[in-house]
């Protein structure tokens, strides 16, 4: 982290921005993570235009560790937009990656209860109630999963916080919904 | 557009082979799952078996081109379409196909 931190911050130095070399890293509180930039430490307008890195805080851009980087990126994106960090990039199309794999095991989980599982003694209608709801969440992951990558994009692009994801919560109370029937199923294959 | 002289630009470092092992992952998740579905409902099969390398030339795509893809929200939505429409195929098949009698394995 620090390794490739020090030559970031020699960019900014070199810059044709001479305020911000002196002042960027010492008022950025957190130089490992300087890149990214708490919302805290950002400037007044937080825009990482050409004139954030010259801000009255000394710290550079929300995302981009050096001036020279986030004039650069500004100039190229003319508007509020600037092409975060490649890493933070990379990241969220991991999460939402991830998020396709877990809609897709589930889609396979309720697939499998429904055709593979033999039928519950005494509840026919038993393995359409553990496995559809586990089919249709899958469905809704993935779509879910892919609209959070849209909006995590655009608070990159804006150096906004990430916003929170809805998704667990879904996920969570789905599950714990299925578990519920799925007791309540076999209780009642039990008891006939 | 980058800065040419940024380092962490230039070499996001493992960032991007997580990345590239994230995607094969998911082409094989798509393998999988095709494979299984082949048991139950070819023709649904042998669509999702060939969704396969589609993705696994998107991932090779992304991980060339990002994170400056100017296609990529496209083909990440396409594969999120991709996952929804074959969860509503599965809905289908199981609310249409009657009580399958499950798997008994063989004893003996």
């Amino acid at each position: 982290m620090t390794g490739s931190t020090a030559p970031d911050q020699g960019g900014s130095t070199g810059g044709p921005w001479p305020g911000t070399g002196s002042a960027g890293p010492a008022g950025d509180p957190r130089p490992g993570t300087g890149r990214r930039g708490p919302p805290a430490s950002a400037g007044p307008t937080g825009g990482p235009g050409p004139a954030a890195g010259t801000g009255p805080t000394g710290n550079p851009g929300p995302r981009t560790g050096g001036a020279g980087s986030a004039a650069v990126a500004g100039r190229a994106a003319g508007q509020g937009d600037t092409e975060p960090d490649a890493r933070f990039t990379f990241a969220n199309e991991r999460t939402f990656l991830a998020w396709s794999r877990t809609g897709l095991a589930l889609i396979v989980a309720g697939l499998g209860i429904v055709q593979l599982l033999p039928p519950f003694p005494g509840v026919p209608w038993g393995r359409h109630l553990i496995g559809v709801p586990l089919i249709v969440l899958g469905a809704i992951v993935a779509v879910a999963g892919y609209v959070e990558w849209v909006r995590n994009r655009r608070a990159l692009r804006r150096g906004e916080p990430v916003p929170r994801s809805f998704l667990p919560v879904i996920l969570t109370a789905t599950i714990a919904a299925i578990a519920v029937i799925s007791a309540v199923v076999l209780l009642l294959s039990a008891v006939r | 557009m980058t800065q040419p002289d940024d380092p962490e630009d230039r070499d996001p470092g493992l960032a991007e082979e997580r990345t590239r092992l994230a995607w094969i992952r998911t082409a094989i998740s798509f393998a999988a799952l095709g494979v299984a579905l082949l048991k139950v409902d070819v023709p649904l099969g042998i669509t999702v078996v060939a969704m396969v390398p589609l993705i696994w030339l998107t991932g090779r795509r992304m991980a060339w081109h990002a994170p400056h893809g100017e296609n990529q929200p496209r083909m990440l939505l396409l594969i999120a379409l991709g996952v929804a429409a074959i969860g509503i195929a599965v809905l289908v098949l199981v609310l249409t196909r009657g009580n399958s009698p499950g798997f008994h394995p063989p004893h003996g």
